[in-house]
């Protein structure tokens, strides 16, 4: 990886001549969670090669899920980094389209990566079960806690802090790192969503209860491209695993 | 004159006769318990002499099954995501062994602390929390008991290594484990009060003999 840490992923080559599928697993979590495994076992049998890295999160060869109560010195731009590294990696083995599929804040990252480093090898993204990082913490206390985080990171104070981010209680990070995280709220996605010029696609579950209510709402009063699977999680668990495969090999194979 | 001298004594009277079998039975009665006496002893330091073997046996037992827990426990932090990335970025180590090392799903109510080292063998914090293991290479390996304030301590390190199949480490790690709780833990003494177990030690700070009651 860019930052000299050795990342691990699972990659199933198929049809040099389809698009090469990037999948991006949830906060904290490795290529080995339920939702990956059986998304790319389905992408797998449909002839498409895919890669699934686990992000490094700052732990050469990480093969756990984080906890969130670990020190994170990983931030977003390092995730980028790596993300940008396996798309020029599947360059390399030849392939001349890659769509990304994120799942959760895996989601999150694509689209980030996606208005960052815009590589045109990448055509299409599907950001299923799309997080921001205002739902669990609150609106109010998301902008109380990035006003401490900005005043501690003006100070240049690297001590550790105790943060709410996604499903954590308890995020131990310097404030920095933190940061490149939570500044991300809803209304900056939908800002990023409708500056990047790769076709985004989202997908989500009604029953999902990671993100806010209002959340499909305002996505797609912002024009975002979005189906709805019914009575679907946040990990599109039991008979849902088949309606999002099928959801997103649709996607996937509609040009 | 024998004859002379029995006719004085005879016949005998009853008196005689019976302060005769007195003596007699008092001297069997004696012969009977010093000889019981004799065997009781005889069995009982048999009985110590086996009970010794055994003791030394569960003790024994009960250090193997010390060293391996800690074994147990030094592989899982070793195999710990956490431990791998102190050793690549050891900025917070400080705060990650006293508060995050301690609540590893793994750790039990005996282990007291530990330690990381680069390839090295150098710990990877500006303070040596281990005195007795300010550094590390291959013959430091293993276990070795230790007092710490009158506190027994058992030390147990291995190499840290990214990969199972690496050929090379990438680092050390060292743990510390309260003797005595982990004794107790592991093992249910029959013969050994294990409040009364002492260990020699030597100069250099490792046990050489254990002892105990």
């Amino acid at each position: 990886m860019p930052n000299g840490l050795i990342a691990k992923a699972e990659y199933s080559e198929n049809e040099l001549n389809k698009p090469a599928i990037l999948i991006l697993h949830g906060f904290l979590q490795t290529h080995n969670s339920n939702t990956i495994i059986q998304l790319s076992s389905h992408l797998t049998t449909e002839g498409y090669s895919v890669l699934a890295p686990s992000l490094t999160l700052g732990v050469s060869k990480r093969k756990q899920s984080l906890s969130c109560e670990a020190i994170h010195l990983h931030s977003m731009d390092d995730d980028i980094n790596e993300i940008d590294h396996w798309v020029k990696w599947l360059t390399k083995k030849g392939f001349k389209e890659v769509y990304i599929i994120g799942h959760s804040y895996g989601s999150l990252h694509a689209i980030i990566y996606a208005a960052n480093k815009a590589n045109p090898i990448v055509r299409k993204l599907i950001a299923t079960s799309l997080v921001d990082n205002e739902h669990g913490v609150g609106k109010k206390n998301h902008k109380k806690q990035l006003a401490i985080v900005k005043n501690k990171i003006s100070n240049k104070d690297t001590s550790l802090g105790k943060y709410k981010i996604s499903f954590c209680k308890e995020y131990i990070s310097p404030s920095d790192a933190f940061f490149s995280y939570a500044k991300w709220n809803q209304n900056q996605i939908i800002s990023l969503l409708n500056s990047i010029k790769t076709p985004v696609h989202i997908i989500l579950g009604s029953s999902d209860n990671r993100i806010d209510k209002n959340w499909p709402n305002r996505l797609n009063t912002a024009g975002a491209k979005l189906t709805i699977i019914e009575g679907a999680n946040h990990f599109f668990a039991a008979e849902y695993e088949f309606d999002l495969a099928d959801s997103v090999i649709s996607l996937l194979d509609n040009n | 004159m024998l004859k002379n001298i029995l006719k004085k004594f005879f016949p005998l009277s009853v008196k005689v006769y019976a302060m005769g079998f007195t003596i007699v039975s008092f001297l069997l009665l004696i012969s009977f318990l010093w000889f019981n006496f004799n065997k009781v002893n005889e069995l009982q330091d048999k009985m110590n002499f086996e009970n010794s073997i055994l003791a030394k046996k569960e003790l024994n037992q009960a250090i193997s099954k010390s060293i391996q827990s800690a074994k147990n426990i030094a592989t899982q932090l070793e195999n710990w995501d956490e431990t791998i990335q102190q050793l690549h970025n050891p900025v917070y180590y400080t705060y990650w062994r006293r508060n995050r090392a301690l609540e590893a799903p793994f750790i039990e109510n005996y282990f007291i602390a530990l330690e990381i080292y680069n390839k090295n063998g150098n710990s990877i914090s500006d303070k040596k929390h281990f005195p007795l293991l300010p550094s590390m290479n291959d013959s430091t390996l293993g276990s070795f008991v230790a007092k710490n304030n009158e506190n027994l301590t058992l030390y147990f390190s291995l190499p840290i290594k990214e990969s199972t199949n690496a050929s090379e480490h990438d680092g050390y790690l060292a743990i510390e484990l309260d003797l005595a709780m982990l004794l107790n833990d592991v093992q249910r003494f029959k013969l050994i009060s294990s409040a009364s177990l002492n260990f020699q030690i030597n100069k250099n700070g490792s046990s050489e003999k254990t002892m105990g009651k």
